[in-house]
């Protein structure tokens, strides 16, 4: 049995938020842009909202099968033979995450500060990275999230404060961009974005009860939301619509917009630090719930086995796409808007069957 | 290990991509029943053990009667046999017949040719055959001879005395000094004598007596030499193990801090003292501790930068994770805090365990000022600590891949000043850095005041120099100077010296990939971080993983709010005062003295 040793309601929240938030600072915060005109912020809270409903399942699943975890209560919903399916649908869907997550990262700094480095360059020190953290184990996933997620919101909390003087109200309007009706449709769609919080079920042994997993996916859905729906209130608030929806990453044509006097401009290096890091974490954690879900599917008691294959899986896959717009538009848009159905269709499946089947877990009933 | 093949070359690079189970035998610090009570000490300290359960490491305070073994040659000669020299048939109990104990304690101390072991035959009272045996320089000659041999020799002592084994006569009536104890067996004899006591042996006893007189030549206590303070005390701990335990007890005055003593080297018979608090330490810490040094199996300790080699938990890590400190009162604040505080004979530093991180940034000063100095000093410490350990990373970095980050103006001065130098910047922090560590080393290295003036002249000579040769840009020089000062604010050697290792690391990853690779190096280094324990205490604890609320990790409380003892460690009384501790504030002043 894999050993991910325990952890705290803080660290669960770190890793659910580095997963969810860091979305904000990639290419696909444009497409949110382009589709939902001024509204992206109060899109993304449509997509929060549905987001803590679809979770609000997740939570009834887990509660029918006190002591085991999503791959677990899969096979025992399921069968042996389907359940095994779902968890490897989602280990898949972990892990081209993690993936795209690297390609989106790479393309942007090479983009923007790396022109002439090769992406497999960086691609190698990005996974390098990776290594290092998943080979201690989730513990050190959870406690390096943890360690970090203070100075990352400092940072995205430093970027907002200085970007004061280029906000203009005007720019927000119309304020329900294309429609309310464009809003619910595309905030439903793009739920996906918060469904991370499903990543919780896979080690819910790890965390100290089942009061633990509701507090700490809750609050990160909630907190993701609320740091996106920033991100996109300042962005729309700097920028006419008609200059948003043309940056490729947002957050950082904001952050090299900022300037105070001839001296203090140009605050991307701050940046730069929390682009960095955030990305080597969001891809790491994914590919650790890809590495658990898969260690559990197979009864594999050692992750660390597995991190090798697995990342020259990511090296490969991430440099399928054939450049950022195809990452944007294509393979990051389809995993945000069918996401969904991976993140709260299948447990939202499974809490079906159980309940008509009448399945519960065995400690349930004791 | 003699009986292991080694390895080769092919093989470890083999060895290096091959998967290998992993290895689950790492001290992991269980959590106390009613772990979340914050309960104060328990009323009945009897069944908390603090012993070690690993008979098998049972060490040098059980075994070391068997040990040591005894030549073949010698015992032959002793017992006038040929051919049984073996293991089993050494002696062990001392032998009634002092004729045989004299000549094995001749043997084991290679007498005569060791001129410095005094053996002095004599008859007890004029009657009863016997010799003392002490070593020259270790033993106090005036106690051996006006207290020991004057008494021992003077028929009038012994009027009384009826008969049987004279020793038991002689410690009750005849010596008149404090300490005398009664041994069995040789080997504890010999351990005894090497520590400067002086040993009896008398005829018709199957026993001597060692008798207190150590008396060599020791430094006096100084002013802390590393750990300088303007408030608080001013000592620091010597190299004598006994007046290092001495000061600890001069601050504890509590019975129930137990000292416990270990000998470790083989062939030094190095003397090593743990001290805790029982009712307040961790049972589980303190066995922990026990068993790591009785299973030390070497030759030879000098200390404790060895001994802490020998117990700490990742020996490869470039961070310590143990706390050395040559202050008794840090020492005994970590006792109190429920730590255990290990000090060895020869160097006047003690160890305690387990640590973490934020140890490492504290110092005494921190507690003696008032909380807010001591917080504004530990969070400039932290800058100091990262200056050192990224600002010529950044600035290789900002150099090389990011110049457009840099304000216009900073970037033509810098570009200006490095305008005739013809290396690229990172052979420019990499020469400077270097010809930084060689200064530093040479100044510590060379005698007392031409090391000073060699650190002042060749930081500023070769600096002028470098600068005017066009070798380094002035702002290099700043940013290196910088970059010392930063280093030598981390109050710790072992972390600073840590930290000017991974300076380079980052110089080079700067160097190879601007801020992405200075981040990338920064996630790594806090993964190893925050996965390696320390006596089975996580190392980034409190903070990460979190581990109660701690009013003193970076930000440092008033004392009185700091309630409770560091949770990570998980003491047996966590209590350290009341909710309240300031009594006063409670009450009134008296009538007529109020506003």
């Amino acid at each position: 049995m894999l050993r991910e040793g325990k952890i705290g309601v803080f660290e669960a929240i770190s890793v659910i938020t580095f997963m969810s938030a860091t979305k904000v600072l990639y290419s696909s915060s444009r497409a949110l842009v382009e589709a939902s005109g001024t509204s992206g912020w109060l899109t993304t809270i449509v997509s929060g909202v549905t987001a803590l409903a679809g979770f609000y399942f997740i939570i009834l699943l887990m509660s029918r099968f006190p002591g085991q975890e999503l791959v677990s209560v899969f096979e025992t919903v399921f069968g042996r033979f389907a359940g095994i399916i779902f968890s490897l649908l989602m280990s898949v869907f972990f892990l081209l995450n993690s993936a795209m997550f690297a390609r989106e990262f790479i393309e942007a700094v090479k983009v923007y500060a790396y022109p002439l480095s090769p992406p497999s360059f960086l691609l190698v020190i990005f996974i390098l990275a990776i290594i290092t953290v998943l080979y201690f184990g989730f513990e050190c996933v959870a406690r390096t999230a943890a360690l970090f997620a203070w100075p990352m919101l400092a940072g995205l909390a430093v970027i907002v404060i200085l970007a004061v003087p280029l906000y203009e109200m005007s720019n927000l309007y119309p304020v329900l961009g294309h429609g309310p009706a464009c809003i619910i449709k595309t905030g439903l769609l793009r739920s996906s974005v918060y469904g991370d919080a499903l990543a919780l079920a896979v080690v819910i042994n790890s965390l100290q009860g089942s009061e633990h997993f509701k507090k700490s996916g809750v609050t990160a859905i909630i907190l993701s939301t609320a740091i996106i729906a920033t991100g996109f209130l300042i962005y729309n608030l700097s920028f006419p619509y008609y200059i948003a929806s043309e940056s490729t990453i947002p957050v950082y044509a904001l952050t090299r917009s900022i300037e105070y006097g001839r001296f203090f401009q140009r605050f991307e290096a701050i940046f730069l630090f929390v682009w960095s890091i955030s990305g080597i974490l969001a891809s790491a954690i994914n590919l650790y719930f890809a590495l658990s879900t898969y260690s559990k599917v197979f009864r594999i008691d050692d992750h660390r086995a597995l991190i090798l294959p697995q990342t020259v899986i990511i090296f490969s896959v991430s440099l399928i796409p054939l450049d950022i717009s195809s990452i944007a538009y294509e393979h990051v848009n389809h995993i945000r808007q069918y996401g969904s159905a991976i993140y709260f269709g299948i447990p939202l499946l499974a809490l079906l069957v159980a309940v008509i089947r009448g399945i519960r877990g065995e400690q349930a009933g004791a | 290990m003699s009986g292991q093949k080694r390895q080769s070359l092919l093989g470890k690079l083999i060895s290096l991509l091959t998967y290998k189970p992993v290895s689950r035998s790492e001290f992991v610090l269980p959590e106390l029943e009613n772990e979340n009570s914050r309960r104060a000490a328990p009323e009945d300290k009897s069944n908390l053990s603090y012993e070690s359960e690993d008979s098998g490491n049972s060490g040098k305070e059980k075994d070391t009667a068997t040990k040591k073994p005894v030549r073949a040659s010698k015992w032959n000669r002793v017992k006038g046999e040929k051919g049984h020299g073996d293991k089993g048939s050494r002696p062990q109990e001392i032998s009634p017949d002092v004729d045989v104990n004299l000549e094995i304690i001749k043997d084991e101390f290679n007498i005569p040719t060791n001129i410095d072991v005094i053996i002095r035959e004599f008859k007890l009272a004029g009657m009863v055959d016997a010799f003392i045996v002490f070593i020259d320089g270790m033993a106090d000659r005036g106690v051996v001879n006006d207290f020991i041999l004057r008494q021992l020799m003077n028929p009038g002592q012994f009027e009384n005395y009826k008969g049987g084994c004279v020793l038991e006569y002689v410690t009750g009536n005849v010596l008149s000094v404090n300490q005398a104890k009664k041994l069995k067996k040789y080997e504890e004899a010999i351990t005894q004598i090497l520590m400067g006591v002086t040993v009896l042996f008398a005829d018709r006893c199957d026993s001597c007596l060692a008798i207190e007189t150590r008396g060599y030549e020791k430094r006096g206590i100084e002013k802390p030499a590393t750990e300088a303070v303007v408030r608080g005390s001013q000592e620091a701990f010597t190299e004598n193990l006994k007046t290092s335990v001495t000061q600890i007890r001069r601050i504890i005055r509590n019975k129930d801090l137990v000292h416990e003593f270990f000998l470790i080297g083989k062939q030094d018979n190095s003397m090593a003292s743990i001290l805790y608090i029982k009712g307040i330490a961790n049972p589980d810490v303190v066995k922990e501790v026990k068993r790591r040094l009785a299973s030390i199996e070497t030759d030879f300790i000098a200390g404790d930068g060895m001994l802490e080699q020998f117990i700490e938990d990742h020996p490869w890590m470039l961070v310590p994770q143990v706390l050395t400190t040559e202050r008794p009162d840090r020492t005994a604040a970590n006792i109190l805090d429920g730590k255990v505080a290990i000090l060895t004979e020869g160097t006047p530093f003690a160890i305690i365990v387990p640590a973490n991180f934020f140890a490492f940034i504290q110092t005494p000063e921190d507690a003696y000022l008032r909380w807010q100095y001591g917080t504004v000093l530990r969070f400039l410490r932290i800058s100091a600590f990262f200056i050192a350990l990224l600002l010529p990373g950044i600035y290789i970095a900002l150099t090389n891949y990011h110049p457009e980050m840099l304000p216009t103006d900073l970037a033509i001065a810098i570009s200006k000043s490095r305008e005739a130098v013809p290396f690229p910047s990172i052979v420019e922090v990499l020469l400077m850095e270097t010809s930084f560590e060689l200064i530093r080393e040479a100044g510590i290295r060379v005698p007392g005041l031409i090391g000073t003036t060699l650190g002042i002249i060749g930081a500023l000579i070769l600096g002028q120099a470098a600068v005017a040769a066009n070798i380094v840009s002035p702002i290099l020089i700043i940013i290196v100077a910088v970059t010392g000062l930063g280093n030598f604010a981390i109050p710790n050697y072992s972390l600073a010296f840590g930290v000017r290792i991974l300076r380079f690391f980052f110089i080079i990853l700067g160097g190879i990939a601007g801020f992405f690779g200075i981040s990338a190096g920064l996630v790594m280094l806090v993964a190893r971080a925050v996965s390696i324990k320390s006596f089975g205490v996580p190392f980034m604890a409190p903070a990460w993983p979190r581990a109660g609320r701690s009013p003193d990790i970076l930000t440092r409380y008033p004392v009185w709010y700091q309630e409770q003892r560091p949770d990570p460690i998980s003491p047996v009384n966590k209590k350290r005062q009341p909710g309240i501790s300031r009594g006063w504030v409670k009450g009134k002043p008296p009538e007529g003295k109020r506003e």
